[in-house]
């Protein structure tokens, strides 16, 4: 007669309890590599916008005539402009404007999508049916149209170019957010905590945002890119943050367009953050999308 | 290396082709002989920029440079005097024709009858081409000169002002046109004979839609059989043209070529592209910095370089402070090195000159030598005085001020911040507002700009220049400059007949502008002209009347062996 193994009497030792960020960032290490090294790229370019003024080599706009265009070497390893601006100190310093544009934008952006979202998608009828068809008539202007013509009437600036990206982005993306609100609300315990006579203030903050926090997380991941590349391509015509600030859109138009055979290093260091960036910030954010959906656990 | 080589091999067969007809010369044969056909593909000096009309009605600037293949005017410059043919003028100005440089187009003669009375004579044989659901063709006449210039004048786009010296225009005859004069105007040629507004239109043009394109219908050397917005503008060889080319002692029917194209492209590289890989024959813009690369990679191109034909200035609000005191204006001049500008930021390839008069406005023009000390000291880099005016005048610690530019203009997005570096040491603070080009230009029409306007604006002839800056409530004057004395003083300068004494008039009222600095002059910049050597006939010349480069293009033939040899 087979005994059986007395139970160990001893308490089983358990894995370190982690938080729900740092179990996050292990299986994006694990599962998704990609999307971590777009993390990696990411975190690298925040930190040289963090320590722009320490790793700098020269001022961003001290101008050096005499050295104006002058190739990458060990004094300028990314070359120097039309001004004899060093371009290193320069994408450094843009990479401080580009994070700061893009996280403040896309988190007023995704405020506002919050915003209208939840309001929209929870409330339904007649008030779902009017801002829906507002934000209908909004996405159906052209981007780039409408932020021009609204810098020409407000003029250029950072500010004003946080906010005009923040509505612009924030309105289109309420649609995202009302969708997983409308799919929410449907939910047992939202039915729950309204016939226990949960009020809508409540219902919305303790039971509908927790539960569309994921879609919100990767909306506000990709919205990062997509206002840093809107910004880019409003300082390429022009309209982004005045000069002489070093932003890499302003940096890839101009001069380095037109010099672009006699000096490609001009268009090449800007051209490459802005790509770097973007694809890095998006691909993190294709990786949460995939992590943070129930559906898509265990697809690789 | 292959490709080095190839470069070489080319530009050497250019050199061989060359000495080829030199010798011919020496044996005192005919140097050239013109050939007919091919097609001239253009990058003009408005690249960037496709037709804004083709109607003068509308009194778009630009419309003799599109327009004007087709539709000819009263004069127009006479190209034997250019440099190119051993004469004296570079044709590379704007709107202005020296008297001496001009010709007779459709006016065969012209001769004052009285000190009001202006009679032209036209040219007889002279015939409109015709086009089927516009016109028959048939021979010009009187009649429609005095159509064409009444109904331009009578345009609600009219510039106020721009024909009150007439009172009337009258045909004598069907080929005599009577100019009657309320009182004389210096610019009666310009305004009348070559000007941007000055073109003959069939009278024909009343029963049809004057302002599409596949209606026009004129005397001109070309005929438009394509326009395609910010793409293209197709001209065809007017087979019946009256105008010859004298070469050698032998009149050639021009044009030489079958057809003209204007390219638009707007990307100054792309537009360096085309010229370097052929695809287009004369480019009429390259920026110096672009040249060297050029000459590099295609040593067979021809060249020329023409000093632009705008003024670059920062303009001051007079009307505000701190810009109501002089002293802070000389100041803010004496606080620019601008021959630094021109050496380093431009390598040389800039001049310094008394805006609004412009080198080219021989009898006119003073250089900054000539200048009184006064004026001489704005143009030379002096911090230490530039602090001390701005001491004396209340701000010793400098002040702060917006400067707005168009977005558009790369040049001006990067010279800002050099000129804000050098008002900085004396501590003044530019804030720069880049703005829309439409947003722009409309701040200045509504007089709702900035303290500081930077801005290039173009030299159209001496007097005209001086008006439009700095007379009261004109558009062009982003300074707001206002002055009884001045606006009585141009208008008498303007109305003297007699030239050396108009010329003193405007040499005076110039230097009085300068010496008031109602703005922080910059250095103007030279463009270059690159064309290939089988375009013939052509030596950088730019507008043969204002903004007109038609005749010019007329007299180009292409020497089609050399293009195929050098293997395009």
């Amino acid at each position: 007669m087979a005994v059986a193994a007395p139970r160990s009497l001893e308490p089983a030792i358990e894995a370190p309890a982690r938080g729900p960020l740092a179990e996050l960032t292990v299986r994006l290490f694990r599962e998704k590599k990609l999307g971590a090294a777009g993390g990696v790229i990411f975190l690298v370019f925040l930190a040289c916008a963090v320590f722009a003024d320490v790793l700098a080599p020269h001022g961003a706009n001290e101008v050096d005539l005499v050295h104006r265009f002058t190739p990458p070497s060990w004094e300028f390893p990314l070359g120097t402009d039309r001004l004899g601006r060093d371009m290193l100190s320069r994408i450094l310093l843009g990479a401080r404007i580009s994070m700061i544009v893009g996280f403040v934008g896309a988190g007023l952006a995704t405020a506002i999508s919050i915003l209208i979202g939840v309001v929209s998608g929870y409330l339904g009828g007649r008030i779902d049916m009017l801002t829906q068809r507002a934000v209908d008539a909004w996405m159906a202007f052209p981007d780039l149209v409408m932020l021009i013509v609204v810098v020409a009437v407000v003029g250029p600036g950072m500010p004003q170019i946080i906010v005009i990206l923040g509505l612009l982005y924030g309105i289109a993306g309420s649609r995202i957010v009302r969708g997983a609100v409308v799919a929410v609300r449907e939910h047992l315990y939202v039915h729950a905590a309204q016939s226990m006579g949960a009020g809508t203030p409540r219902i919305l903050w303790r039971h509908i945002l927790p539960n569309v926090m994921p879609v919100i997380l990767v909306l506000f991941t990709t919205r990062i890119g997509a206002v840093i590349l809107s910004e880019a391509g409003l300082s390429f015509l022009g309209l982004g943050i005045p000069p002489p600030a070093p932003t890499w859109g302003s940096m890839l138009s101009g001069s380095a367009r037109t010099y672009m055979y006699i000096g490609p290093w001009l268009a090449l260091a800007p051209g490459l953050c802005i790509t770097l960036v973007v694809y890095s910030v998006n691909v993190l954010g294709d990786a949460l999308r995939d992590l943070l959906d129930p559906r898509m656990r265990g697809l690789r | 290396m292959r490709k080095r080589q190839r470069r070489w091999r080319r530009a050497a067969l250019v050199m061989a082709l060359g000495l080829r007809t030199l010798a011919v010369a020496e044996d005192g044969q005919i140097v050239v002989s013109p050939q007919y056909g091919g097609t001239l593909n253009l990058g003009t000096v408005y690249v960037g920029l496709s037709a804004l009309s083709f109607d003068p009605y509308d009194w778009a600037w630009k419309v003799n440079h599109d327009a004007g293949m087709v539709y000819e005017l009263l004069f127009a410059a006479d190209l034997d005097q250019s440099v190119s043919r051993g004469g004296r003028y570079r044709f590379q100005s704007e709107g202005w024709l020296p008297p001496d440089a001009m010709r007779g187009e459709l006016a065969e003669s012209w001769e004052w009858e009285d000190p009001l009375t202006l009679v032209v004579h036209l040219r007889r044989g002279v015939r409109f081409t015709g086009k089927p659901g516009v016109m028959e063709a048939r021979e010009l006449d009187a009649e429609d000169v005095v159509w064409s210039q009444q109904r331009t004048a009578s345009s609600p786009k009219a510039s106020p002002g721009y024909y009150d010296h007439i009172e009337r225009i009258e045909a004598r005859d069907a080929h005599t046109v009577v100019y009657r004069f309320k009182h004389f105007n210096s610019e009666w040629d310009l305004r009348s004979g070559y000007g941007y507004y000055a073109a003959i239109l069939p009278r024909e043009m009343a029963t049809v839609d004057s302002r599409n394109w596949r209606n026009i219908v004129g005397t001109g050397p070309f005929l438009l059989t394509r326009f395609v917005e910010g793409s293209s503008s197709t001209y065809q060889r007017n087979p019946d043209y009256w105008d010859r080319e004298t070469i050698g002692g032998k009149a050639y029917a021009i044009p030489f070529v079958d057809q003209v194209i204007y390219r638009t492209i707007k990307d100054a590289a792309t537009q360096q592209t085309a010229i370097r890989t052929g695809k287009i024959d004369i480019l009429e813009v390259v920026p110096w910095l672009a040249v060297d690369y050029l000459k590099e990679t295609t040593p067979e191109l021809q060249w020329t370089r023409y000093l632009g034909s705008t003024g670059e200035f920062i303009a001051l609000r007079v009307d505000r402070e701190p810009f109501d005191d002089v002293r802070v204006r000389r100041a803010l001049n004496m606080a620019i090195d601008k021959r630094e500008i021109v050496e380093h930021y431009y390598g040389g390839n800039a001049e310094l000159f008394g805006y609004p008069m412009h080198p080219d406005f021989e009898g006119y023009y003073q250089p900054l030598e000539a200048m009184p000390p006064s004026v001489k000291e704005l143009f030379t880099y002096d911090p230490v005085k530039a602090k001390k005016l701005l001491a004396e005048a209340g701000f010793p610690n400098g002040f702060r001020f917006k400067v707005q530019f168009a977005a558009v203009n790369y040049n001006h997005a990067d010279l800002l911040p050099l000129i804000a570096g050098y008002l900085a040491k004396v501590g003044v603070t530019v804030e720069i507002e880049p703005m829309e080009y439409a947003a722009y230009l409309s701040a200045m029409t509504t007089k709702t700009h900035a303290e500081g306007y930077l801005l290039g604006s173009g030299v159209v002839n001496p007097v005209t220049s001086l008006r439009k800056s700095f007379r009261t409530g004109q558009i062009w004057n982003p300074s707001m400059w206002s002055d009884p004395d001045f606006d009585r003083r141009i208008t008498d300068a303007d109305a003297t007949r007699d030239e050396t004494e108009r010329e003193r008039k405007i040499k005076e009222l110039n230097v009085e502008m300068l010496d008031q600095a109602p703005y922080i002059w910059l250095p103007t910049v030279y463009n270059y002209i690159a064309w290939w050597p089988w375009v013939k006939n052509y030596g950088g010349e730019l507008r043969a009347g204002a903004v007109r480069p038609a005749p010019i293009y007329a007299r180009i033939w292409i020497d089609l062996k050399l293009k195929k040899d050098l293997g395009f």
